[in-house]
């Protein structure tokens, strides 16, 4: 992609490559306009050092000689960036971002039905002196509403282009890329608004200013030369992005000289933070009264019916717990049918492989850590793949916004604001997809926060290590008709830890890493629409993609450390002296017929005391014997300890390692009673009983607490897109699950 | 009476923005989405946060914001003395015109 290459447009070789930056209003259906503009050519990707999505795509122009990628930026209300989105639009926008080209063009989406608000930052957009488009949506929305915006009228009191679009039905996309194609090969000219004569002067002063410094130090004018919109953006705008671009690239004189005209406008009596406000809504004003024709009386929007219901103190709060538990009934009651199948299917894959190919290390890897590690990630889509679908609804139609505004009041008092909520709620099914939806909240401090806090919320992961351990040591003692049971509170209180120690961890980052004034909530509640299925189905779709393209690297890489540190090395004196066993089990009961079962009984409990043991002398089981005194006040002994370390890629791992270790099959599930069996007979070398309700509590207050997730880890470094919040979120939760694992067994024993 | 500000207007109410609060540091961010002076606003939701309505847009402010629009007394309306039917915002002509000497 070569821009800003000075080349006559007439010598270029056809077809050239464009990039036309999609620019608008939040809520304004520009993500609709993108998908019906690439379909499913998009690229989706990070920017780096920010979490913000960088999205791409061709476009879909039929009978356009010019090829076109188009990128879809973060909805911004304004150049004046405030979110760490519109920090990335502005960026982009000036060719500020080192991995993206400064665009070729620019598509500007308009909201009809909200037509002031959007030509602000149209207003802006147009003296950037990129050629434009305008893209007008929602214009029967505006129509409903007694308001017909006027094509032509806009187009001729803007100066460029406009085109009329309904996306989600198709409409406009031909003229639009007609339009596109045609103002990318024209002439743009770059309009500027009238400012005051004061601002005016202060502009033209500092718009020579760079050539005066030259010609003063007799050098050549080497430095940046900003445009006029950069300098009346850093005017205007004191410590914003632009005046940091424009004092690391130009003069250290511009910038004083533009502290100079700042001082002397406010001696004028210049107000600066809204002057640009004021001077962009009058001439919007004059705008809009030239292009909205009213056709009919306004009825009373639905959407302010509605909100009296959803916005509610009481009444919003009720919806949104129901919404909620019909969210999370689905994810469990819909997920399950297509886990069990995901999981049958690997778990038959596994034993195909066992039995196609020889014993050895091959068809180990494959088994115990390709299919088995892969596998027990990839049993999670479904339920992502539900979340998602619920979000993307939920968000389309306009709802998501109302349930962060009533609980904005909540969550204020730890420091968050209502936009972290559907982010904590999604981590009770899995902490991943709970952290990608954190990209919903713009401030850049909630949003460490709740990634941060996310993995404390009880995953679904957990389950299996709860159930194994209640289910062997906790009694199951029930009062009231069995209405209420000792191991149903215990399963409650599990989840009610994981509950406080966010609640807890949220407020002292509050005052530490996330120092500062309390989160400013300013919210637009878009009118509510019927979701897009397109929308809909591309944001689950690319949530499920990315889940999976994790599990196919990350996860899998983690699986095959763990499986060859369990697995190796593997002494012949250990494995001959097992073969000797079996041998002699051959010898003892092969002979008759009638003992065939007592014989493959025989076997596959020799099998298993073998699995044992080389675990015991592997890698991984020295180093569970070396960290064995770091346990011990935990009630551990080494077997524990190897668990725990071996679940770090996920926590149910721990009931996979547990089971290899006491000497059984690594097939055997939580539900296995010979685990939980196993497990009540385990001792301690001088006989007293391993496990009891105090170690039992400890083992899964830790698992509570730890972050033994590798997808978790590598969700917060992709979404932070650094390794120190990933490494302090193991740090901090590690030293929690040590510190409540230790109480809890201190105190129940 | 002192300066008004969104956090007095109850249900229903509109009103006319006289300034935002320069020193806030949401200050130009407000202008921006358009509370500027002569501004009409109409309060949909009181209390913390609130919803207001400006322009065609519902906004959702949490109480530091709303203390920093502050908004001309005389043009207060209460819900009650409003006509019956919805009014549609008038063009803003009361916007200080910015022709300084």
């Amino acid at each position: 992609m070569s821009t800003g290459v000075a080349v006559p447009l007439t010598t270029l070789p056809s077809p050239r490559l464009w990039t036309v930056a999609l620019v608008g209003n939040p809520n304004t259906g520009k993500t609709t306009l993108f998908n019906a503009l690439t379909g499913f050519r998009q690229h989706v990707a990070n920017y780096p050092g920010v979490t913000v999505e960088k999205k791409t795509g061709r476009l879909r122009a039929g009978e356009l000689k010019s090829a076109i990628d188009i990128l879809d930026l973060p909805g911004a209300y304004s150049l004046n960036a405030s979110a760490a989105d519109e920090d990335v639009t502005l960026r982009v926008l000036l060719g500020y971002e080192s991995t993206t080209p400064r665009p070729d063009g620019i598509i500007c989406v308009v909201d009809a039905s909200n037509l002031q608000r959007n030509l602000f930052l149209v207003s802006q957009i147009l003296e950037l002196g990129c050629p434009v488009v305008v893209a007008l949506t929602m214009s029967d929305v505006a129509a409903r509403r007694g308001e017909v915006v006027d094509e032509a009228a806009l187009a001729a009191s803007l100066g460029v282009s406009v085109v009329t679009v309904l996306a989600h039905k198709g409409e406009g996309m031909d003229r639009l890329a007609t339009a596109l194609d045609a103002a990318l090969k024209g002439q743009s000219n770059s309009h500027c608004l009238k400012f005051p004569d004061c601002i005016c002067s202060a502009l033209d002063h500092l718009e020579s200013a760079p050539h005066e410094f030259a010609a003063r130090t007799g050098g050549t004018a080497a430095c940046h030369h900003p445009c006029r919109a950069e300098l009346l953006q850093t005017l205007l705008n004191p410590a914003g992005i632009v005046e940091g671009h424009l004092s690391r690239r130009c003069d250290a004189r511009l910038i004083a000289a533009m502290q100079q005209h700042r001082d002397q406008l406010r001696a004028e009596g210049v107000d600066l933070p809204t002057i640009e406000a004021e001077v962009r809504y009058c001439w919007i004003d004059e705008v809009v009264q030239r292009v909205v024709r009213k056709t009919g009386a306004a009825r009373v929007a639905m959407s302010d019916r509605l909100d009296r219901v959803l916005t509610h103190p009481v009444g919003g709060l009720l919806v949104f717990l129901a919404l909620m538990a019909l969210v999370f009934q689905a994810i469990y009651s819909w997920a399950t049918p297509v886990m069990d199948l995901i999981d049958g299917g690997f778990g038959a894959l596994g034993g195909w492989v066992e039995g196609a190919m020889a014993e050895g290390a091959l068809r180990s890897l494959l088994v115990s850590g390709v299919i088995a590690g892969a596998g027990g990630v990839l049993i999670f889509v479904p339920q992502i793949v539900i979340l998602f679908l619920f979000i993307a609804v939920l968000e389309d139609c306009g709802y998501l916004a109302r349930a962060a505004f009533v609980l904005d009041r909540h969550l204020r008092k730890l420091g968050l604001s209502g936009k972290s909520f559907i982010p904590l709620v999604s981590s009770f099914a899995c902490a991943v997809p709970g952290i990608m939806a954190s990209r919903v909240i713009e401030d850049r401090r909630d949003r460490l926060i709740t990634v941060l806090i996310a993995p404390l919320m009880s995953c679904s992961a957990r389950l299996p290590v709860y159930a194994l351990m209640i289910s062997a040591f906790v009694p199951a003692r029930t009062w009231l008709g069995g209405w209420i049971g000792v191991q149903a509170l215990t399963l409650l209180g599990m989840y009610c830890v994981g509950i406080v120690a966010a609640v807890a961890v949220a407020w002292v980052l509050k005052l530490t890493v996330g120092r500062g004034a309390s989160p400013v909530f300013l919210l637009e509640l878009p009118n509510y629409t019927r979701p897009q299925a397109k929308t809909v189905f591309y944001r689950t779709y690319h949530a499920g993609r990315e889940f999976v393209m994790n599990a196919g690297t990350v996860i899998l890489a983690c699986s095959v450390i763990v499986w060859a540190l369990g697995y190796y090395p593997r002494p012949v004196s250990l494995h001959a002296q097992y073969d000797a066993r079996r041998e002699a089990a051959e010898k003892a009961l092969g002979d008759s017929p009638d003992r065939a079962d007592q014989l493959a009984a025989e076997r596959a409990r020799i099998d298993q005391a073998e699995a044992g043991e080389s675990l015991r002398q592997s890698y991984l089981g020295r180093a569970g014997r070396w960290i064995e005194p770091v346990v011990r006040p935990l009630g551990w002994d080494w077997r524990i300890g190897t668990a725990a370390i071996a679940s770090f890629p996920a926590r149910e791992v721990v009931v996979a390692t547990l089971s290899t270790i006491f000497n059984l099959g690594a097939d055997s599930d939580e539900e296995s009673s010979a685990l939980r069996e196993a497990l009540r007979s385990a001792t301690w070398p001088d006989g007293r009983p391993l496990f009891g309700l105090p170690v039992a509590l400890s083992l899964m207050v830790f698992f509570a607490l730890c972050c033994q997730c590798v997808s978790t880890l590598a969700a917060i470094r992709r979404e932070t897109n650094s390794w120190r919040w990933p490494v302090f979120a193991f740090a901090y939760m590690t030293t929690l699950a040590y510190v409540g694992a230790l109480i809890a067994y201190q105190v129940a024993a | 009476m002192g300066a008004r500000n969104l956090t007095m207007m109850k249900r229903g109410d509109s009103a006319r923005v006289l300034a935002v609060d320069g020193g806030h540091p949401s200050a130009k961010r407000l202008a921006d989405l358009g509370f500027i002076p002569g501004a009409t606003v109409e309060m949909l939701h009181p209390g913390t946060p609130c919803i207001v309505k400006l322009a065609h847009a519902r906004l959702g402010l949490s109480a530091c914001l709303q203390g920093s629009v502050l908004l001309a007394p005389q043009s207060f309306e209460a819900a009650g003395s409003a006509p019956p039917q919805r009014r549609e915002p008038e063009p803003l002509v009361e916007v200080p015109r910015l022709a300084r000497a």
